[in-house]
């Protein structure tokens, strides 16, 4: 059998492999457990992307049974820009977090639980985008949701707690309500596979009601405004490894399955009006989220009410779908872009923001001056990242934001291009503001930055990525023309 | 990928110039330096091909159905040659200026790549790219205003990025949704919207949009607010990105804009010209005006920029071949009399820390050779011939009267009156005796005077020159007569 | 490429011709005997500073006279206005600043006016020679809006009301030698500008009726501020303006009469030579007496008359050939208002005389100051101009001059040119038995007037402007504060518990309803 067609199922198999191995290798060995796994990781995403590109999406039966007894991973191009994303992000940041948690305390961050805890949530992620089927969502959801809550509380301390106990919180109401939202759908229909159901979904009220619980669930979740009051706390005060991977990666989990939900299993306008309220809770987000992050004084506060308004432009899909083929692939290619950007952008934050506070010793943007002198790469780093979160030509973020605007425009709904481009404003705002005090020349004394040039360069790394990203639109165009969504739409033949 | 080059060797130079870091200045200078030479030496070879009828031009694809392109017109050459041969003068001028500041390396780096950008707005070949250069050119402007790192320039530079930035979302949505409407459109001698042309009401509010956004650089009022504020930045920076790179990137989108993306045709009977027009005069008379109530010197430059700039927009707007060739011409033209008076400015404060007109007394005496630079510049911007201000003026003028719009004409005239007003209070400050008088002769250093002459001596030769094949005035008018097919000068 | 562009310094062109001569001869005379003068009579050290606004102004109030072309016109136009600002601040009082200030804005705006005007001769001739571009004007669409510009720049510098205040401040202030040459050189130009530049004959009737009018009344007008201001200088000042006037009759006189156009044109050069060189006079003979004393003083002072009586225009004198000229040239209209003008135009020589007579008893009055400097030099230049003042018009071969010659030796005219001069002497002496009130009217008007309290209210509007954008600032920073603290606040309860939850139980209300409808 072809290896590229037994990626989906090594994708989940690897690091779950890895989380094992890492959890008997001990505290020293673990690392290179998971730079390994990483790198394997990352190879097969590309491996399944390149597979998807050529022949399409496809389906993997794990162990060979079909649906629906047993369990089914479909691979098409939106699962695939997800994994490689998720593989790049997790890569960067498990290189980072060796020199982020290497010290000599042993008993610090829970060491060695780290290195198993995050493979163990790369491969609840990685089976997340790639199962087809409503209940394994919630399996995937929960996993991902424990080992998420405890990453948060690795790092110990009151404010951590109080943040993973509320974190908790969410996750928790969010997996009942989605569970509760698939036992009526399965009452209603009797399917649990998303395939199916979209063959089969007829209007019923039961069913209906399903899928809103469902999506209600997802957009908590997902931190959708005005659900995000678990957000910031959750990711300002994780570990910064841990904080990147959350919000470049983890929302975008929940996210996926509400694209798929909305674009591909449901029929078109079978929750009427829920594309609308998602759009307009989309643009609350990026104004709210953009405000507060204007706001904040402390750096991985500004960071996560960031993601809270850069998650509002991923919503703006939905109302957009309903404007025929030509903007739906416009729109659904600017929120891949962006799903894109932002999780290189926000994981190049949210690392950058750790390696400042620990050369700062404090996490007070005002009193972080004199960073671009002493620390050049790192402030470029963050500099860059900011570009591509204001949507600035060219990166990523730009890419993006000229894919949706376009699309706003092209269905005659011009205020979600007014949305866009206030969101893109407000970003410059409150990433200035941090910027601003950096660039200032100030006599500062860092702490040595233990000799280690990862915690410098790696934030860089990920923000040139998130900017040459620009480049690789034509490929994300054409994975985005490999997904369900547009097969199912009749826009891909 | 000729027409890239002269975009991507400042780009490297600027990339050089971080990664050769702060201690090694010598090797920066060379760098910077020899990349100018090489800049000067690609843009004249281009100058070249398009004055024998070859426009090379190169297109990579980026977006869905939408290239980033670039394209060696002689449009875009004029500006291109302006902010390239202007750069290499700037650069030693720099040299000295920044002689005992920190943290050179970043400053030249972001000052190559800024000429980059500014070369990218200059040859890029549709709206898409111009914007994407345009938008570059703001990001990499930002650390300079800021350099000195002053809470008044920290001020500074955020108000320039609210307004640069604001102006960008305009551009952004203008351009996507004429990329909506006509997909790619490359810009065309007389237009490029023929397709199009019956849906008038996005085109107008496009046409908004588009000189919205290039109207924050151009300093159109009211988005000028940012450009007197940015003169805290270092004097080379408000040398060259005040007078020469930045705001001329927006008056130069306007020109594209107007005759070659819309066409003057299309714009006249649209009706989105004159109020463009009429905006632009507005600009001129209440910058000028304020002009006048200024001590700062380089504030006082900063409204005079502000209402030059509205001179060309005005020409532009009011589509009428010598008109837009006179617009096209002080272009060029007002980039060398603004730069000699900000590096004159650069000087006299670096030299002796005078900043106001008020301090100025005993400077004629002090640095005869600066000040007698400046003065020609002063006067050749009022508009006195035979210096280079008067040529595009005097075209500008009687394209106003020749398209029929008197009004147009006396608002440049009006205008001169007024750069009379507030430059000649400037001279006659530093020809009074005062505190500067006791150390004659002393001028500046080498670095700074000579390139101050340079431009100078430019501003005579240039206007003595204006009739001449090559001239700017030429150039300009050969640029712009395709934009008016049938037009001959 | 079209002859409207400027090829550079190369296409300019300068040439000799009939008009051109007598000004060029009088500009050069002036110019140059200013330049020794001022030369003689500056301390060294101020010399250089002097001159370097001198040498330009000169050099561009010479060539004027030669400019073949609207660009050459224009840049000599300029080049001569532009310095002379330096001249009047020259000696950097606070009133010699407001002087120089206003002096510079109205020069821009006539600068700017002319300009305008010759951009759109030139777009309607298609050509820049100046001949050809007043015979285009006469006959384009835009002849209107050409020539009120025309007139505009011309009547700013020639003082006409309501700028009337212009001559007299530009000559207040400046050191003696370069005044002499503003006041005898400068206002010249604008003769020349009519010369060369209105169309004669083509404009209605109504165009030249207002011009004369706004001649005669700045010509009565100024006379009348003359007389009650304070100083020398500004009584000479005014006394221009109100001759200037006289001028600005003629050039209205050729804008609608192409048979009176010729005459016109006589009357616009013979009071521009008569004139320049008798006011220069004048300014010289004013600082000359005031650097003696004694014999020589008196001396002076008689020699003084003579310019003085040139310009009320007694017969045998310049002015009184320069008169009849005008008188000629008004005459050769018909209509209600040239023939009114014609009947007022003896009557302006009483104000003119009124001026003389206040100017002769100012000098007279003034104290002598002690000069480093002997005054060999300065009484040596002085008199060649009054030379030249008497000898002028007697020797000039021109058509006007003999004709008016002519009529000036008939015992007639000789009693015209009298009269006025009788009555100004008369009232000066019943002034002497005037009330105190009356006489202390004298010196009530500075020199500038209404320009002075223009001035003062643009700085007055300023001061104020700057005054309000500094307190709006400080309450937009209050305001941005305040809609800080509750935005903060709003999302603290946001992301409460309670808030949360029921917001979060909202959204699933919501989704639910929304999907089973």
């Amino acid at each position: 059998m072809n290896v590229l067609a037994q990626s989906p199922g090594l994708l989940v198999a690897v690091p779950l492999a890895g989380a094992a191995i890492s959890f008997v290798a001990g505290r020293r060995r673990a690392p290179h457990v998971a730079i390994t796994t990483a790198l394997v990781v990352l190879t097969l995403a590309v491996a399944l992307a390149v597979h998807v590109l050529d022949g399409g999406p496809f389906r993997y039966q794990v162990g060979g049974w079909g649906a629906p007894l047993g369990i089914d991973l479909v691979a098409d191009g939106a699962a695939a820009l997800f994994l490689v994303l998720t593989a790049i992000v997790g890569l960067v940041v498990t290189l980072y977090a060796t020199a982020y948690f290497r010290t000599d305390d042993e008993t610090a961050y829970g060491h060695g639980l780290f290195w198993t805890l995050w493979l163990f949530m790369w491969t609840s992620l990685n089976a997340l985008f790639l199962t087809g089927d409503v209940f394994n969502v919630y399996v995937c959801l929960e996993l991902v949701g424990i080992s998420a809550v405890t990453l948060v509380t690795i790092g110990g301390g009151a404010e951590a707690l109080r943040a993973g106990a509320r974190y908790l919180f969410a996750s928790m109401l969010g997996a009942m309500t989605y569970l509760l939202g698939v036992a009526l759908l399965y009452a209603a229909t009797g399917q649990l596979d998303m395939d199916v159901l979209r063959t089969t979904l007829v209007a019923d009220t039961t069913a209906a009601t399903g899928l809103a619980l469902m999506i209600a669930a997802l957009v908590l979740k997902t931190a959708l405004v005005p659900a995000h009051f678990w957000l910031p706390a959750a990711h300002g005060s994780a570990p910064s490894p841990v904080s990147a991977v959350l919000s470049s990666l983890v929302v975008k989990g929940s996210y996926f399955v509400i694209l798929r939900l909305m674009l591909d299993v449901m029929p078109a306008g079978y929750l009427p009006g829920v594309d609308i309220v998602l759009g307009v809770l989309g643009s609350a987000a990026i104004v709210w989220g953009s405000v507060q992050a204007l706001l904040q004084t402390r750096i991985k506060q500004l960071v996560a009410y960031s993601t809270v308004a850069q998650i509002g432009y991923l919503f703006l899909v939905f109302p957009l779908a309903r404007h025929g083929a030509d903007v739906l692939t416009l729109a659904l290619t600017g929120v891949l872009v962006h799903a894109l950007s932002h999780g290189l952008a926000k994981g190049s934050l949210f690392l950058g923001a750790g390696s400042l506070m620990t050369r700062f010793g404090h996490d007070r943007i005002a009193d972080m001056a004199g960073a671009a002198r002493s620390a050049p790469a790192l402030t470029f780093g963050v500099a860059l990242a900011g570009v591509t979160m204001m949507g600035l030509p060219p990166s990523g973020g730009f890419g993006a934001k000229w894919l949706l605007v376009s699309a706003a425009l092209a269905s005659g709904e011009w205020w979600w291009a007014v949305v866009l481009v206030i969101g893109g404003l407000l970003a410059a705002a409150y990433m200035f503001r941090l910027l601003s005090v950096l660039l200032v020349d100030a006599p500062t004394e860092l702490h040595a930055s233990k000799g280690d040039i990862r915690t410098e360069w790696l934030p860089l790394a990920l923000a040139l990525g998130a900017v040459l990203l620009v480049l690789a639109i034509p490929l994300v165009s054409d994975l985005a023309a490999a997904s369900n969504v547009l097969i199912h739409a009749g826009v891909t033949p | 990928m000729t027409a890239w080059l002269p975009m991507l060797v400042p780009a490297i130079a600027g990339i050089a110039t971080f990664a050769l870091g702060k201690s090694r200045g010598r090797a920066r200078n060379v760098v910077n330096l020899a990349a100018a030479a090489i800049s000067i030496a690609l843009v004249a070879r281009l100058v070249v091909h398009a004055y024998n009828g070859t426009v090379i031009s190169s297109t990579i694809p980026m977006l869905p159905g939408l290239g980033l392109g670039m394209s060696a017109d002689l449009l875009g050459l004029l500006f291109a040659t302006v902010a390239t041969v202007l750069w290499g003068v700037t650069l030693v001028y720099a040299i000295g200026y920044m002689d005992h500041a920190t943290d050179r390396a970043r400053f030249f780096g972001f000052f190559a790549l800024c000429i980059a950008a500014a070369n990218g707005v200059a040859l890029a070949d549709d709206p898409l790219s111009l914007f994407i250069f345009y938008e570059i050119l703001s990001l990499t402007t930002y650390p300079l205003v800021v350099h000195t790192g002053t809470p008044e320039a920290l001020a500074a530079g955020r108000k320039y990025l609210f307004y640069a930035l604001g102006g960008g979302a305009a551009l952004l949505v203008g351009v996507a949704w004429l990329a909506v409407i006509a997909g790619q459109t490359p810009f065309t001698p007389g237009g490029a919207l023929a397709a199009v042309s019956d849906r008038t009401a996005e085109l107008r509010v496009i046409f908004a949009l588009l000189v919205a956004g290039f109207g924050v650089k151009a300093a159109l009022m009211p988005l000028h607010g940012w450009l007197p504020g940015a003169m805290v930045a270092p004097a080379p920076v408000s040398s060259l990105l005040h007078a020469v790179a930045v705001v001329k990137a927006g008056v130069f989108g306007i020109i594209r804009l107007v005759n070659e993306l819309y066409g003057p045709e299309l714009a006249t009977s649209l009706g989105v010209a004159t109020p463009l027009a009429i905006l632009a005069a507005v600009s001129i008379i209440i910058a000028s005006v304020i002009a006048l109530r200024q001590d700062d010197f380089k504030r006082r430059l900063a409204y005079s920029t502000i209402a030059q700039l509205s001179y060309i927009t005005l020409g532009t707007a009011l589509c009428s071949p010598l008109a837009a060739a006179g617009a096209l011409a002080h272009l060029a033209h007002h980039a060398v009399m603004k730069i000699t008076m900000f590096f004159t400015a650069g000087s006299v404060y670096e030299t002796l820390h005078v900043k106001k007109v008020s301090q100025m007394p005993g400077l004629a005496r002090r640095m005869p050779l600066t000040m007698a630079s400046f003065a020609v510049a002063a006067f050749a911007l009022a508009g006195i011939p035979p210096l280079v201000g008067f040529a595009s003026k005097w075209m500008l003028g009687v394209g106003s009267a020749q398209s029929g719009s008197v009004w147009a004409l006396i608002v440049y005239v009006s205008s001169g009156a007024l750069a009379l007003g507030y430059m000649v209070p400037i001279l006659t400050s530093a020809l009074r005796e005062g505190d500067h008088t006791p150390a004659r002769g002393a001028e500046s250093d080498p670095r700074m005077l000579w390139p101050i002459v340079t431009v100078g001596v430019l501003t005579v030769v240039l206007g003595l020159t204006a009739g001449l094949p090559g001239s700017p005035v030429h150039w300009a008018m050969t640029a712009i007569a395709p934009s008016f097919g049938g037009w001959t000068p | 490429m079209t002859p409207v562009l400027p090829a550079g310094i190369g296409s300019l062109t300068f040439s000799l011709d009939e008009t051109g001569t007598p000004f060029l001869i009088l500009f050069a005379f002036l110019w140059t005997i200013s330049g020794l003068y001022a030369f003689a009579t500056t301390p060294a050290g101020e010399r250089a500073r002097l001159f370097a606004y001198f040498v330009p102004s000169a050099l561009g109030g010479v060539t004027v006279a030669l400019a073949g072309d609207a660009i050459s016109f224009y840049l000599c136009f300029a080049l001569m206005a532009i310095p002379a600002w330096g001249l009047i601040t020259h000696v950097g009082t606070p009133e010699a600043r407001r002087a120089g200030a206003i002096y510079l804005t109205l020069t821009a705006i006539g600068e700017a006016a002319l300009l305008a005007a010759l951009v759109i001769m030139a777009v309607e001739a298609d050509s820049l020679a100046l001949p050809v571009l007043a015979e285009a004007i006469g006959t384009s669409p835009l002849r209107d809006i050409a020539v009120a510009l025309l007139l505009a720049s011309i009547g700013l510098k020639i003082g006409t009301l309501p700028a009337s205040g212009f001559l007299p401040l530009s000559y207040t202030y400046t050191p003696a030698g370069a005044a002499s040459a503003l006041a005898g050189a400068s206002a010249k130009v604008g003769a020349l500008a009519m010369l060369r530049l209105l169309p004669a004959g083509v404009m209605p009737e109504e165009w030249a009726y207002v011009v004369m009018a706004l001649g005669m009344a700045t010509a009565f007008l100024a006379a009348i501020l003359g007389t009650l201001t304070t100083t020398p200088r500004a009584v000479l000042g005014y006394s221009s303006a109100s001759q200037m006037g006289l001028i600005l009759v003629a050039a209205g006189v050729s804008l609608t009469s192409v048979e009176a156009a010729p005459l016109a044109y006589g009357a616009i050069v013979a009071f521009s030579l008569h004139h320049g060189l008798a006011k220069s006079a004048l300014v010289l003979g004013d600082d000359v007496v005031s650097r003696l004393t004694g014999s020589a003083r008196t001396a002076a002072l008689a020699a003084l008359a003579l310019p003085v009586l040139a310009l009320v225009g007694a017969p045998l004198t310049s002015g009184f050939v320069a008169k009849y000229a005008l008188k000629d040239a008004v005459h050769a209209l018909h209509g209600t208002v040239p023939e009114a003008v014609y009947a007022l135009l003896p009557w302006t020589a009483i104000g003119t005389a009124a001026l003389m007579l206040r100017f002769f008893a100012l000098t007279r009055e003034r104290t002598a100051e002690t000069r480093v400097s002997s005054p060999r030099i300065p009484i040596a230049l002085w008199s060649l101009v009054l030379a030249a003042v008497a000898l002028v018009v007697w020797i000039w071969p021109a058509q006007w001059n003999v004709h008016a010659i002519e009529s000036a030796l008939s015992p007639s005219s000789m009693w015209t040119a009298l009269w006025p001069g009788l009555i100004a002497i008369a009232g000066w002496m019943a002034l002497r038995y005037a009330p105190r009130s009356a006489q202390r009217l004298t010196g009530i008007v500075p020199p500038g007037d209404v320009l002075l309290g223009l001035a003062a209210a643009v700085t007055a509007a300023d001061r104020w402007l700057a005054g309000r954008s500094r307190s709006r600032g400080v309450t937009a920073r209050d305001e941005r504060a305040d809609i800080g603290h509750s935005l903060r606040a709003a999302e603290r309860s946001a992301v409460a518990w309670t808030a949360a939850s029921t917001l979060f139980v909202l959204l699933v209300l919501l989704l639910v309803a929304l999907g089973t409808r």
